[in-house]
């Protein structure tokens, strides 16, 4: 499927915004991609964000890690066996 | 047989029974609930062995199970969040409010985020409605591709796109309720000159 945006050669801040989602997902095409990190060396407010976004991404990762009981997890797998035996 | 079978089960689900546990947590809010919805997954899990692809995703095919035994069995049981609005949740809301207030300064904001505890982090993704918080766990959490996703909760690439990137705004309005209720920042609006 061809992109909606194959036919332009810049992306304003209003598209930048509109993008940045699947910018931080790694999902714009190739030329998508170029553009947007084009627009990202000259635009600094658009840069500021798209830094900020993508920090929070891996902050929210980081943050939300939990203590696992990992043996009493294994140990209710080894009982699961012997119930199925 | 038997032996072997168990052998091969524990060598492929041991490596995500921490995500699965986080992600569990994370969607019953309870210790206790998030056990039994792990082990309930890998009953399940263990039983429908054969019909798993040898070679194809394991971690994506066991959290489907994970999903599903969470839908059917324990959705009902966990408090929704009361009404929520999806009003101006335009897109880089938490920037964009850092922005506009008056404690800030431009330093500081890169910062910011250094003000949470992990506490804040997951009391604001425990209040999101169960499908965003769902999507969020795991493109943002688990790493899930958009793919995945889409098979593991068994909906569209359109429904997971619009379900992260709301959730995600969702997110980050909650995280902006919590740094004013821990005065983190206050809600006064720069004069603009």
């Amino acid at each position: 499927m061809k992109s909606k945006n194959a036919h332009k050669d810049h992306f304003d801040c209003a598209e930048i915004e509109e993008l940045a989602q699947k910018y931080i997902d790694g999902r714009l095409t190739d030329h998508e991609d170029k553009l947007f990190k084009e627009h990202l060396e000259y635009c600094v407010p658009c840069d500021k964000k798209l830094k900020f976004e993508l920090q929070l991404k891996e902050f929210v990762q980081l943050k939300s890690k939990e203590e696992v009981p990992t043996e009493k997890l294994k140990r209710k797998l080894n009982k699961l066996f012997e119930e199925l035996n | 047989m038997t032996e072997q079978r168990q052998k091969e089960f524990s060598e492929l689900v041991e490596p995500h029974l921490s995500s699965l546990y986080s992600t569990a947590l994370r969607m019953t809010h309870n210790q206790n609930d998030a056990e039994d919805l792990v082990q309930d997954t890998l009953y399940k899990a263990f039983r429908a062995l054969d019909q798993f692809q040898r070679n194809t995703n394991f971690r994506a095919w066991v959290f489907r199970i994970l999903v599903n035994t969470f839908i059917t069995g324990y959705r009902k049981a966990v408090k929704q969040p009361q009404k929520v609005s999806y009003d101006d949740l335009e897109e880089f809301f938490l920037y964009k409010k850092l922005d506009d207030t008056v404690s800030l300064q431009e330093s500081s904001k890169e910062d910011f985020l250094d003000n949470f505890f992990d506490d804040d982090v997951k009391g604001a993704l425990d209040s999101l409605p169960y499908q965003f918080r769902l999507v969020v766990l795991l493109c943002d959490v688990e790493g899930f591709s958009y793919n995945e996703i889409s098979k593991i909760i068994d909906a569209p690439l359109g429904t997971v796109m619009s379900r992260l990137y709301r959730g995600r705004r969702l997110l980050q309005r909650s995280l902006w309720n919590y740094a004013k209720k821990r005065g983190y920042v206050t809600d006064e609006v720069k004069k603009r000159s």
